[in-house]
């Protein structure tokens, strides 16, 4: 209990994810919802907290919402130009190598996400800020050309925040 | 109307992850289709409904699965990818040539 005392806001946001899509407030749904965040709460430490509160710096909600509009603009347009590599089956992947300047796990996390969920790129593997990605332009200076785009498009917006 | 016009390109998308899963011989390829293919047809059927259902409780926990799909679906995809290029099964190998 004396985790969860110091990390009462990790509970209170589950409570209300859970009520918000359970949408019952019977006595059975607060004791289930109840012992599920408890349990939720101390697996998490450790992993997103400890003695000094969070481990993470957490996105601010401008910065989410920022963040959310660039990726679903993102993700929209290169998944029509993914369409058309399909119909004209030009489909050759190869292997970049990204350095990241962010040092932040999170940042790092998020982007290598935010790669994936991008078509036409995957992260395979990340090493300390470096991540490998599997990307599908063939052309001659492929590595560059995907290093910039993902510093442009992504990386820029954890290095304003700071 | 507009949710009518996501639901129609959702099957747009739906169909052409088929497609591709099925035209790539190489497993990069087709992990890169239908773990992207898959994601952006989720999402915009998501997002027609939330259009149907307009301002109401039931969007909020669209939002929420919405929400969750975005930060969960690239992990599966980045282990198969992770454990394929483990394996060493190389890039340029292409099955069906």
């Amino acid at each position: 209990m004396k985790n969860i005392r110091k990390n009462y806001k990790l509970f209170i946001v589950l409570m209300i994810f859970w009520f918000l899509l359970t949408f019952s407030l019977s006595l059975s749904n607060f004791i289930t919802g109840f012992i599920i965040c408890i349990i939720v709460t101390r697996a998490s430490y450790g992993i997103l907290y400890d003695e000094k509160g969070f481990k993470f710096k957490i996105l601010g909600i401008l910065d989410s919402i920022k963040y959310f509009l660039i990726l679903f603009i993102e993700i929209y347009k290169s998944s029509f130009s993914y369409i058309f590599r399909i119909i004209k089956k030009d489909c050759e992947p190869f292997i970049a190598e990204v350095e990241l300047e962010v040092s932040d796990p999170l940042a790092i996390t998020i982007i290598s996400n935010s790669i994936t969920l991008t078509p036409g790129t995957l992260t395979v593997d990340v090493d300390g800020s470096k991540l490998t990605v599997i990307t599908l332009k063939d052309c001659g200076d492929c590595a560059v050309l995907v290093n910039k785009e993902i510093k442009e498009k992504f990386e820029k917006l954890f290095i304003e925040r700071g | 109307m507009i949710y009518r016009i996501l639901l129609f390109i959702s099957w747009v998308y739906i169909i052409f992850g088929m497609i591709g899963i099925f035209r790539f011989s190489n497993i990069y390829s087709r992990l890169l289709t239908s773990s992207k293919i898959d994601t952006v047809a989720a999402m915009t059927i998501l997002i027609a409904l939330i259009f149907k259902c307009g301002f109401s409780v039931f969007s909020i926990r669209l939002i929420l699965i919405l929400i969750f799909i975005i930060i969960t679906s690239p992990i599966s995809s980045h282990v198969i990818a992770r454990s394929a290029y483990l394996n060493g099964i190389s890039i340029k190998k292409e099955v069906g040539k």
